[in-house]
């Protein structure tokens, strides 16, 4: 692995820096493990595109060296789609939130999904609305506070990860932001795999998650507060462990976070199937015409 | 191997200490042109070079590179 | 096996063909390769045809998305891999898709939207036509943007605007509405389909400067335009795109009043300097004319039966067609205004080009109105009447 100078001078622009994420934030840790993956793939930059919709994580693609779509709010993977259908070489990496992903862009993500375009969806689950404050997400766990759930969060929160598997993705995982090297082979693996790769990184906001005094008190969360993901803890339907609705809203609830590997299967991708489509109607094509 | 701390790039997070196994960076009383209080290196440590520092600051400021190069923390 | 060429596929080459099916025919020609679109009364058929023919020629693809909105998403992104992309609606789709045509605005990506009319608001009259969509057109997506509209009135027209709306796209880098309505969709008349060598189809302009030396949003310094070269994906320039506020480099630049000022009017700029090259209409016997009709799309038809029969009758009539409806044509407008006595605007709403009119007629000249919705269109007798001087029953007050 090159050294962060190196890596530096290589794939970011450094008269951008530094970034505008808050001290702390998720979202630059990613950007340290995704240009770490691509590097350790050899991939080549002119054939990088990287696709986002609106948030703190959508500002990621602006600070790498190279394609960068910075799109509406929710629909990065209807871009990403027309990106990669009209030219199946390109390497298309989307960034997303939670809300970008889950709340407006949720139709998006799970027909892509469906479709199985080729891309890579790095979502950076901080569990709020960062950019605008920290409201409800459709992620924010059970009891939490937020500006927009002043009495304690009352509703369910979504699973992307089993989301992603329930609609057909061919590789999904999720980790915490604190866990690089897993994030890294994450991200590595699902750039090479063919087919819908969805990598969820729960994330910290430091500056609107109230539950943590500092950055630290987070990060040692992350380390600590996580079970693996395994055939027992498959019912869950939120990202977090807890055992009645109730629990959920009293003071000592910890809610640890289901991390790991959720699924890694083989599936023919869209620009595959394209390809035998286009194949067979020219040969249609031409039957037709011989009558 | 040296470590070399890019100090205008951080944000005084934090991370870098926590993780640390051996304890080699610590805080300090230094702040950097922005306000941050950047980390500093502890000398009775031996660092081990795990990386896991590097792997983990978000503004990519750590960097672990082979001897020769300027052996102190750059001063951006 | 071998794809056809676009030739060998349309065949035969006169048909007695629709609307819609000349929108399609024109795309192909025109090198269109990519259409991302969901199904709507009356647009449908431009899905499904080219769902059938696309993925037949080389490098075509079409593909049907989830709505409308990830239908323009979808062709903007593959806009930038220089493709020449289009996406076809009606009304309720078309007001899905704004914001995205903002962005197209901000990001000056080429591409070509077709709205085929429909009675509105809402559901509405799926099946009816109307032109209810003008001012729509050119200020739906909010924020100062400029857009280029064109409406033809006859099924040849619909081939031949849609090429000009590609070759419109890629020269000013804009999003190019293509209006149309119900009826001229569904109607079928005789199409003449011309060969491709027949058919001018202006480039993008791309990038060549050195790499170091490249900035996306640049003008001027490689040719004397306000329109920015165009780069592709997947080549050594790496071009970052947002719809932020941003400068000629493509940083964001939200903080900056300047830079917005100058990049906003740069949109402006860039199509209104080249009114001349982009305005078109048609007129009939404006030279000594008392009463100008003014009229578009499907309501031109009648009209022009309504004016020829009123000078048969010895009224001093002239008729003016509007075919590129925004960037409006308020020279001619003006220029008319002062030797006529009246301009009768005949439109399938309640009044949105009369207001146009009205306000570059500079109460020169008297500006009346014939409306009529519900899918019906004014007939020759409803404008005669109206020429005659009949009753004013569609007087709205707004």
């Amino acid at each position: 692995m090159k050294s962060s100078t190196e890596l530096r001078k290589k794939y970011l622009r450094e008269d951008l820096m530094p970034t505008l994420f808050c001290p702390g934030c998720g979202n630059g840790q990613i950007l340290n493990y995704t240009i770490r993956a691509i590097d350790d793939l050899n991939i080549s930059q002119d054939k990088l595109v990287f696709v986002s919709g609106i948030g703190c994580s959508s500002r990621l693609p602006a600070y790498i060296e190279a394609d960068g779509i910075h799109t509406t709010h929710g629909r990065a993977i209807a871009f990403a789609t027309g990106i990669k259908i009209t030219n199946p070489e390109l390497e298309v990496i989307v960034f997303t939130g939670d809300g970008d992903l889950a709340a407006i862009g949720l139709n998006h993500f799970l027909q892509a999904v469906r479709r199985n375009i080729d891309i890579t969806v790095i979502c950076v689950n901080n569990e709020t609305y960062g950019m605008t404050g920290g409201q409800l997400s459709p992620t924010t766990p059970v009891g939490y506070t937020t500006t927009t759930s002043p009495y304690q969060n009352f509703e369910f929160a979504f699973n992307l990860s089993f989301l992603a598997k329930a609609a057909g993705a061919v590789y999904v995982a999720r980790w915490t932001s604190a866990h690089s090297m897993q994030v890294i082979n994450s991200i590595k693996k699902g750039l090479q795999k063919k087919g819908f790769s969805f990598i969820e990184v729960i994330s910290s906001c430091p500056v609107n998650k109230k539950q943590f005094k500092n950055p630290r008190e987070n990060l040692r969360f992350f380390l600590n507060e996580t079970i693996k993901y395994s055939k027992k803890v498959q019912d869950e339907t939120s990202a977090r462990v807890f055992k009645d609705y109730d629990e959920c809203f009293t003071a000592d609830y910890v809610g640890k976070i289901i991390i790991g590997e959720i699924t890694d299967i083989e599936k023919p991708s869209l620009n595959e199937l394209y390809k035998q489509l286009k194949e067979r109607s020219v040969i249609d094509f031409w039957k037709q015409r011989e009558r | 191997m040296t470590i070399i701390i890019q100090e205008d790039l951080c944000k005084g997070c934090g991370y870098c200490i926590e993780i640390c196994p051996v304890a080699y960076l610590k805080d300090s009383n230094k702040m950097n042109k922005k306000g941050y209080m950047v980390p500093e290196i502890d000398n009775t440590i031996v660092c081990t070079f795990c990386r896991k520092c590097e792997l983990i600051c978000p503004e990519i400021a750590i960097s672990i590179e082979k001897e020769g190069k300027n052996n102190e923390k750059s001063n951006g | 096996m071998k794809s056809p060429t676009v030739d060998e596929l349309l065949e035969p080459k006169i048909q007695f063909a629709t609307g819609n099916e000349a929108i399609v025919y024109g795309a192909l020609l025109a090198n269109c390769r990519f259409l991302a679109g969901y199904p709507i009364t009356p647009a449908t058929e431009i899905l499904e045809l080219m769902m059938k023919y696309l993925p037949i020629l080389e490098d075509g693809y079409c593909v049907q998305m989830e709505d409308e909105i990830s239908s323009l998403a979808a062709i903007i992104g593959a806009s930038w891999n220089n493709y020449r992309t289009m996406t076809a609606t009606s009304g309720p789709g078309f007001s899905l898709m704004q914001e995205n045509i903002g962005y197209a605005c901000m990001t000056e990506t080429p591409c070509v939207i077709v709205d085929v009319q429909r009675s509105g608001p809402s559901t509405g009259q799926p099946t009816k036509a109307a032109q209810g969509d003008i001012m729509q057109a050119r200020w739906g997506t909010h924020g100062d943007h400029y857009i280029i509209a064109l409406y033809p009135n006859s099924v040849q027209e619909n081939l031949w605007l849609t090429i000009r709306a590609f070759n419109l796209a890629d020269k000013y880098r804009v999003p190019i509405i293509l209006l149309s309505d119900a009826a001229i969709a569904h109607t079928r008349e005789k199409l003449v389909i011309p060969f491709q060598k027949d058919i001018d189809i202006i480039k993008r302009v791309p990038v060549t400067i050195d790499k170091e030396k490249y900035h996306p949003f640049r003008t001027g310094y490689t040719h004397p335009t306000k329109v920015p070269e165009m780069d592709k994906f997947g080549d050594k320039y790496y071009t970052y795109l947002t719809g932020l506020t941003h400068d000629w480099k493509s940083h964001p630049a939200t903080e900056e009043t300047e830079t917005h000022e100058q990049l906003v009017k740069r949109f402006y700029e860039k199509i209104a300097d080249n009114r001349n090259d982009i305005i078109s209409y048609e007129e009939k016997y404006t030279e000594e004319a008392d009463v100008i009709i003014i009229s578009y799309g499907i309501t031109s038809r009648t009209a022009l039966m309504a004016v020829n029969k009123a000078r048969s009758k010895g009224y001093n009539v002239g008729y003016l067609r509007l075919i590129t409806i925004w960037p409006f044509p308020h020279d001619i407008v003006f220029d008319l205004s002062q030797e006529i006595k009246k301009f009768i605007v005949v439109e399938m709403n309640l009044g949105q080009i009369y207001h146009k009119v009205k306000e570059h007629a500079r109460g020169n000249c008297e500006v009346d109105r014939v409306n009529r919705i519900g899918g019906h269109i004014p007939t020759p007798k409803e404008i005669l009447k109206k020429l005659k001087g009949g009753r004013i029953s569609d007087e709205i007050i707004d």
